[in-house]
């Protein structure tokens, strides 16, 4: 059996990538690390109303019509989550398979020991829609460039399939990997290398993608699905965008006679009103951030972007790069070897667009680290470096720094704990576990919650995600804002709540307010009585730990 | 040979040594809110030296209670978006407006920007007539209602009236030499940051003041621009704004 692994770099990789899917089984929280992939499954499961939806927003529908049938079959596994897991692990495969298949057995697989140990943790401990884009379409471009050498069928329909995928999961991530596409089809045209198959490469993807890309956009024509893509751009810039002077916002709105409150409403998240922050009233509130817009600073910004690229050496996985870049430079018989020069630019790039919008956030930045370690592979020269470990002692040490380095990752990572404790006054895993048997037995009431709390909800029930929630497991839960807001199925369950308008209709007989002991400074209430002229009562109807369900009634002598 | 090995080693090793001792606590630090690479150098809100050395500082406080002496009548003028701004030559020409008039020149701190807080701040009193005039919606701000709460017993609005038409109301209750204490009005010519309209404003208050030799005029701004463009606004010191006494006994 040894003798076939050896030959078969196919078998190997998968044999070596599954021992660390086998680690990340046992160590890890079973969840995703971001709450968005978690709503996201919601929204296909059904858990609102009931009906599997496939408009994942984030994620091009067409995942969501390959999954539904699954869930259609067994609605209580996460299917979701389980293709996750599979998609780093596929798409590790495929990284370890390429270094094995154009290495010595030996130089590759150690090697491939330093790449999984260093940069598989954070993908396969971080799972993330974001962090699985870059990482498929990585992996097909890496396929693509393999075809590109020696032709290969095999090679060119998983890579299209890998490529086009990470362009589904999300769109963002991967065109983070498109400088990296444009390097290369730039040199294959100059040193016209294969350029049948290039050509073939690029016309049959953008055919695919302009499929994709239109696909996604007919499915948001329907008034309602139309209302609720349209609103996700401008509550993000409110919400996410830290990119304008927040007090000047507030000012500028304040003197021209706007709602103060509302204003800090809608920037703490705090804006499910149908009417006050209706799309059509949005627009004066977006001029108001444009005209607060910060501009860039550009000699601070240059020192950001060193800073963070220094910073990214807390992470193994540029650790990896480094190592492989150093390889590349100490090994290659090339006059000039310029790959690590052109990442390391391509990177700076990066940072600063994502310095341009001040949206460098980890999941991001680990997407722009990935795309560079993953085309190394390609340039690692092949019959020089079999002098790389010659000798047992190296081999010996090097396979040492990596169980180091890969005992280091996991440390590192936050989701190790596997009962994660939320805690901190927005109430722990206990009190969120007894408060949702809670909403579950009381369907004839429907709760609702600020920012916060629907978090520290979601915290809670994505433990376990290869379980689902199932149909209708949020159908009596709803937030006062958060980016599901509008979703047609959540309107739909609404509507039999009698809750068509969440920040004013929670007054009603049947609404029910979650609170925590913690509280954002801003709460429905003071937003109701700023907007509805009308003080409320409030009265704690049950308590579970730090939660409170709290019922709120107008003062009898307002009415 | 190895050029470019030892030059990425080289650049290696530089990164990780700024990751050891860069300092991006600094760089992190309000991130979301005033994120340092877009925030201008000049922009921490202490005043220049310029402005330390040639004029009064007020850091706290309601400026009425800096007067040395209680007159019959007090005006308080604020001047709505007039701020310190980053060129200190700009301010001397406005200040110059009032030039032959003996005044103090100070400089205030005004911890929020909008004319509301302005107001709710400066022109809180505790004598009991007052007379407080806008030209402009008794709804707008809810002056209605919170002007009454801060002591003023008779408020004089008058839709869509310039500065220069409140100004001739102002001189005529001062003429009328009625037992009213305090006289408090807010100018809005100004409130769009166009600087030719903030000199206007200036030059009719100027021309009040000089008829009326032996009241006490307090002038001050309200904050810096803050309906214009961006630009304009971050041109001014954020929460500092000039004041101008006149008429009392120094």
């Amino acid at each position: 059996m040894f003798r076939k692994l050896r030959k078969n770099s196919l078998l190997l990789a998968l044999a070596l990538n599954l021992v660390f899917l086998l680690v990340y089984l046992v160590l890890s929280s079973d969840s995703y690390a971001a709450l968005d992939d978690f709503f996201m499954a919601a929204v296909l499961e059904g858990a609102y109303d009931g009906l599997s939806d496939t408009h994942l927003f984030f994620v091009n529908s067409i995942y969501g019509f390959l999954l539904k049938p699954l869930y259609l079959l067994f609605s209580s596994v996460g299917w979701y989550y389980i293709f996750e897991v599979i998609e780093v692990f596929a798409a590790f495969t495929i990284f370890t398979y390429v270094l094995l298949k154009r290495l010595d057995l030996e130089v590759g697989l150690i090697l491939s020991l330093v790449l999984l140990c260093c940069v598989s943790p954070d993908f396969y401990f971080q799972l993330s829609f974001t962090q699985n884009g870059a990482l498929l379409t990585a992996s097909g471009v890496l396929l693509f460039l393999m075809n590109l050498r020696t032709p290969c069928r095999l090679w060119f329909i998983c890579g299209l399939l890998l490529f086009v995928l990470g362009f589904v999961m999300r769109k963002e991530s991967f065109l983070l990997g498109i400088p990296y596409v444009a390097f290369f089809v730039c040199l294959s045209l100059v040193k016209k290398i294969n350029l049948k198959i290039l050509l073939i490469t690029v016309l049959s993807s953008a055919v695919v993608l302009l499929g994709l890309y239109y696909f996604e956009k007919s499915q948001y024509i329907e008034p309602e699905y139309k209302y609720y893509a349209s609103y996700q751009g401008p509550r993000a810039t409110f919400v996410d965008g830290g990119f304008f002077d927040v007090n000047a916002f507030y000012d500028e709105l304040a003197e021209s006679g706007y709602e103060k409150t509302n204003a800090q409403a809608i920037r703490t998240w705090l804006f499910y009103d149908t009417e006050i922050f209706h799309l059509d009233s949005l627009p004066r509130l977006l001029n108001a951030v444009e005209n607060t817009r910060y501009e860039l600073n550009w000699s601070r910004t240059a020192i950001r972007i060193v800073q963070e690229i220094a910073n990214g050496f807390k992470n193994t996985a540029v650790w990896c790069w480094a190592v492989f870049c150093l390889l590349i430079l100490y090994y290659s018989k090339k006059k000039l070897e310029y790959y690590p020069w052109i990442s390391l630019g391509i990177i700076s790039i990066e940072i600063l667009y994502l310095c341009m919008v001040n949206r460098l956030v980890y999941r991001v930045e680990s997407g722009i680290w990935l795309y560079a370690i993953a085309f190394t592979i390609v340039y690692l020269p092949q019959e020089s470096l079999s002098s790389f470990c010659n000798q047992w002692q190296k081999k010996v040490a090097i396979v040492v720094a990596c169980f180091l380095a890969f005992a280091f990752a996991i440390m590192e990572q936050p989701q190790l704990q596997r009962a994660k404790i939320i805690g901190g006054g927005y109430g722990g895993q206990k009190d969120w576990s007894e408060f949702y048997e809670y909403a579950k037995n009381n369907k004839d009431k429907a709760f609702v919650m600020n920012f916060g709390q629907y978090k520290a909800l979601g915290e809670y029930l994505k433990i376990p995600s290869y379980k689902a929630l199932g149909p209708g497991g949020l159908s009596n839960i709803f937030p006062l804002g958060y980016w599901n807001a509008y979703l047609p199925g959540m309107l739909r369950q609404q509507e039999r709540y009698n809750l068509q308008n969440p920040l004013k209709d929670f007054i009603n007989s049947n609404i029910y307010m979650v609170e925590c002991d913690k509280n954002m400074f801003l709460t429905a209430k003071t937003f109701y009585e700023v907007n509805y002229k009308s003080q409320l009562n409030s009265e704690i109807v049950k308590r579970f730990g730090d939660i409170k369900v709290v019922k709120y009634t107008v003062k009898e002598n307002e009415k | 040979m190895k050029l470019n090995f030892i030059l990425l080693l080289s650049v290696i090793i530089g990164l990780v040594f700024l990751m050891f001792y860069g300092d991006s606590k600094e760089l992190d630090e309000q991130i979301m809110l005033k994120p340092w690479h877009m925030q201008r150098q000049e922009q921490n809100d202490s005043l220049s030296s310029y402005y330390l050395e040639n004029y009064q500082i007020h850091g706290k406080g309601r400026l009425v209670e800096m007067l040395s002496s209680t007159p019959q009548h007090k005006v308080i003028i604020l001047v709505d978006a007039w701020g310190v701004p980053y060129i200190p030559q700009n301010l001397n020409e406005e200040f110059a407006v009032f030039s032959g008039l003996s005044a103090k020149k100070i400089i205030q701190r005004r911890l929020g920007n909008t004319t509301i807080h302005a107001e709710k701040v400066e022109l809180r009193k505790k004598d009991y007539t007052g007379i407080f005039l806008f030209g402009g919606d008794s709804l707008e701000y809810n002056r209605k209602e919170y002007m009454p709460q801060l002591g003023y017993d008779k408020l004089v609005f008058c839709q869509n009236c310039s500065d220069s038409v409140m100004l001739v109301q102002l001189d005529s209750i001062l003429n009328e030499n009625a037992a009213i204490q305090t006289i408090a009005f807010t100018t809005q010519s100004s409130r769009d940051g166009v600087r030719s309209n903030l000199l206007q404003s200036l030059k009719l208050i100027r021309d009040l003041v000089a008829k009326h030799p032996e009241d006490i005029f307090i002038i001050q701004g309200t904050h810096r621009p803050v309906l214009t463009s961006g630009k304009i606004r971050e041109s001014y010191y954020e929460n500092w704004v000039p004041a101008l006494i006149m008429g009392d006994a120094h």
